[in-house]
């Protein structure tokens, strides 16, 4: 059942190609400083050299090692977005599935507070919090929760509904199962195919929120090696040395990419395969 | 020669993408105003076949050889252009199920004048046609009608505006696929009545796809019968229905439920001393929102009895049966179950109770789990009873799935796994998992075919044999009369008409039921 849906999620080259690309850059990022040739903080050289046999991107705006950066610098960005994308559905899937199927006053409550989310600007809300509270990675992550939370929510509120009206689910209410049960054995296993599905967008939005954050400054302070903080500092030199910028940039630009063209695909699939 | 007969389909065979054989070495032919109706069970690929008659094949379906003439041209070899000219154009089709074969957001005279558009009609003269062809269905033809979206008529009215539609550009083939199915047994009757009258006025050639044999003798001139992709079995009506050659046509024919007057089930089985009641309802009103469906129902229901509630679609039949298992609460009146006083609403039942009464539905598809394998589907029903030990739990599924006779290979298989009938089959043995004492079957047979249905019906009786009391709920009369000691009939939420099931049958007294007798299809 699971694997013919895999195997639907990866028949198009396209898919498989964003496959490889979303391995290579994990294995870059959680692997690239054991491998890298200097430390992320050393200054080896003269400022904007040039690329070659030694460095192989060149040194940065304060002469330090460009590939040994970029080899260190995708950690955050991944950590960020996955553990800001897996909290938020901790936090909303419970609460959707509860207010699906109860209903009643909280279900409102809870509506209301997610429409206020809805209406605020995710970049601004996050500028916001992170200027009230000072930068710092577990209020990116925080901030980043409650901007997917409310979208997560509504969207596991309504499968919940749909799922809700199939006879199976009345009939355990009528032979008198419990709620848990019927949580547990009904709703969430039927609830999370398609939550899967919306996971890969999630991702991406968080991974494009964290790298606006850190090329703003927001992010892991200097002298971090961080990606999006690599655009920035070395916006000066973008017409010397340009590939310091750009190697970042193409890392997290094909990174969201790929993570949606799988997203899509594996959607698309769910949908097609009648199993599920 | 050919000229002379508008279809003829030659050896046609279709494959799904993986090569397997789904229609193989059909052939056939339709004279003018002659209707060929195509009988068959799911999966047996005869809406397949209807389909290819307008050169169209499903997703996933492919048509690898054969010939279509439609008036003398293959319609297989045409271009796509030349194609959809055909198609709506010399041969139309009658879908399945009006309520999604109209787009929503247009009105109905868009949807027509579009049709006709398409094959180069424009202007007061398209107008006449609409206004003709949907005087022709019965359908008032002004301009207000002709504004009004699908979502604003009713089954049977959608149903004749298709059927207007496929009638409108007289084409010399017409395929209709199952275009009753979705209706209740009155509607039925008359759109069969006026699909009969527009064959014999226009003259068109016309495939008529339906798993309902009663319907066939309605309508058909000649039958063809199919089987796994296969004819195996092509005449007149009169000598399939009454002379069959073929095995699979014997079969089909004597699973079909027949109205009886005095079968087995018609005689009482307590010898004359009163059966103690199971569930008494009395004066149950019962309500969606501020609308009251069921105005004031009464009725009991005794052990080992089982109790017929028949009705056609809105009678409010359905809604009782929820009121009934604590599925609608918003309802008044009382419910005596086994003596004491039942609240409406499902959370406020005791476990005893609740397990006491299970409802069985009539989607097989929607009422089990698709994540939950057959085992663990019942497996939980079977611990609800108090049962813990693995083993223990383990036999009992094993001896449901015997009474429902299943095979015991199916426990390890999902829903998606199953045929329908399989799993109504599993629906019912999850419902015994908590030993009931009424059983609630909410049009159980109603999505299966003829053969699955019977084999249903087979088990129903032997259940009631052994002391379950029943309330089966349906609009099939002939199915009731084989089952039910008594009946009860509703219309618009009242009841019209209860009694013992021969006596109803043999004379009814009120209106709408000599109305329900005389709609039901039947052979003879």
């Amino acid at each position: 059942m699971r694997r013919s849906v895999l195997r639907l999620t990866l028949a198009k080259p396209a898919a498989r190609i964003a496959l490889v690309l979303v391995v290579i850059i994990v294995a870059l990022a959680s692997l690239g400083p054991f491998f890298s040739p200097y430390a992320f903080d050393e200054i080896v050289g003269a400022p904007f050299a040039p690329i070659n046999h030694e460095h192989w991107l060149g040194t940065d705006f304060l002469g330090r090692d460009t590939f040994s950066r970029f080899l260190y610098g995708g950690r955050t960005v991944l950590v960020v977005a996955l553990c800001s994308t897996v909290a938020a559905y901790v936090v909303a899937v419970p609460l959707g599935i509860y207010s699906g199927l109860r209903r009643g006053s909280l279900d409102i409550f809870l509506i209301a507070i997610s429409d206020v989310i809805y209406a605020l600007p995710p970049a601004i809300f996050l500028l916001v919090l992170l200027a009230s509270t000072g930068p710092s990675l577990p209020t990116v992550i925080i901030g980043i929760v409650i901007l997917h939370s409310p979208r997560i929510f509504r969207i596991v509120r309504l499968i919940t509904m749909d799922i809700s009206k199939n006879e199976y689910v009345e009939a355990a209410f009528a032979r008198g199962e419990s709620w848990a049960a019927i949580c547990f054995l009904d709703i969430l296993p039927n609830v999370l195919t398609p939550v899967l599905a919306d996971f890969g967008v999630r991702l991406c939005g968080s991974i494009i929120l964290y790298a606006s954050l850190s090329y703003l400054g927001l992010g892991l302070p200097p002298p971090a090696a961080d990606w999006g903080l690599m655009i920035s500092e070395n916006r000066i030199g973008i017409t010397i040395s340009p590939w310091i910028a750009i190697a970042p940039a193409l890392a997290i630009a094909a990174f969201s990419v790929a993570v949606n063209v799988l997203a899509d695909s594996f959607a698309r699939s769910v949908g097609r395969s009648k199993e599920i | 020669m050919t000229e002379a007969i508008p279809l003829v389909v030659h050896s046609l065979f279709m494959h799904d993408l993986n090569g397997r054989e789904i229609v193989s070495d059909v052939s056939l032919h339709v004279k003018r105003g002659e209707v060929l109706a195509i009988i068959g069970e799911s999966g047996s690929g005869k809406t397949s076949v209807a389909l290819s008659l307008l050169g169209f094949a499903r997703p996933g379906m492919r048509i690898s050889s054969g010939k279509i003439l439609i008036g003398g041209t293959d319609i297989l070899s045409l271009s796509g252009r030349q194609k959809r000219a055909f198609q709506g154009g010399k041969v139309s089709l009658v879908p399945q199920n009006p309520t999604t074969s109209f787009s929503p957001r247009m009105s109905v005279g868009k949807q027509m004048a579009e049709l006709l558009a398409a094959h180069g009609h424009s202007g007061t003269g398209m107008k006449q046609l609409m206004r003709d062809a949907l005087r022709s269905v019965d359908l008032p033809d002004d301009e207000k009608f002709l504004r009004r979206y699908p979502f604003e008529l009713s089954g049977g009215q959608l149903q004749r505006i298709a059927i207007a539609m496929a009638f409108i550009t007289s084409p010399q083939v017409i395929v209709m696929d199952e275009p009753t199915t979705g209706l209740d047994v009155s509607t039925q009757q008359t759109i069969l009545e006026l699909i009969a009258r527009l064959v014999k006025s226009s003259s068109a050639s016309v495939v008529y796809v339906t798993h309902d044999l009663a319907v066939v003798n309605v309508v058909a001139d000649r039958v063809a019968v199919m089987l796994s992709g296969r004819i195996v079995e092509q005449g007149s009506r009169k000598q399939v229905f009454v002379a069959p050659n073929d095995d699979y046509t014997r079969m089909l024919l004597d699973a079909i439920p027949r109205l009886v007057t005095d079968g087995p089930a018609a005689v009482p089985e307590a010898d004359g001393a009163k059966v103690q009641s199971v569930l008494e309802v009395k004066n149950l009103r019962a309500a969606h929102g501020h609308v009251e469906v069921v105005h004031g129902v009464s009725f009991s229901v005794g052990k080992g009895e089982c109790v017929g509630l028949v009705g056609g679609s809105g009678s409010g039949k359905t809604t009782t049966g929820r009121c009934v298992t604590g599925l609608h609460s918003n309802a008044s009146g009382s419910l005596l179950f086994q003596g004491h006083l039942m609240p409406f609403a499902v959370s406020s039942r005791s476990k005893t109770d609740l397990s006491a009464m299970q409802i069985v539905f009539q989607n097989p598809d929607r009422s089990l789990n698709p994540k939950e394998s057959v085992a663990q589907s019942i497996a939980r029903a079977v611990r609800l009873t108090g049962l813990a030990d693995r083993a223990k739990v383990g036999a009992e599924v094993r001896s449901l799935l015997d009474r429902v006779r299943l095979p015991q290979r199916v426990a390890d298989l999902y829903p998606a796994d199953l045929s329908g009938g399989e799993r109504q089959r599993v629906a019912v043995a999850r419902a015994l998992a908590v030993k009931p004492k009424l059983l609630v079957c909410d049009e159980i047979t109603s999505a299966l075919d003829v053969s699955v249905q019977a084999a249903v019906v087979e088990l129903l009786l032997d259940l009631k044999k052994d002391g379950l009391a029943m309330l089966f709920i349906t609009h099939n009369l002939p199915l009731v009369s084989e089952i039910a000691q008594s009946i009860i009939i509703m219309k618009d939420g009242s009841i019209v008409e209860a009694g013992r099931t021969n006596e109803v049958l043999r004379s009814p007294k009120h209106s709408y039921t000599r109305m329900l007798l005389e709609a039901a299809p039947r052979l003879d």
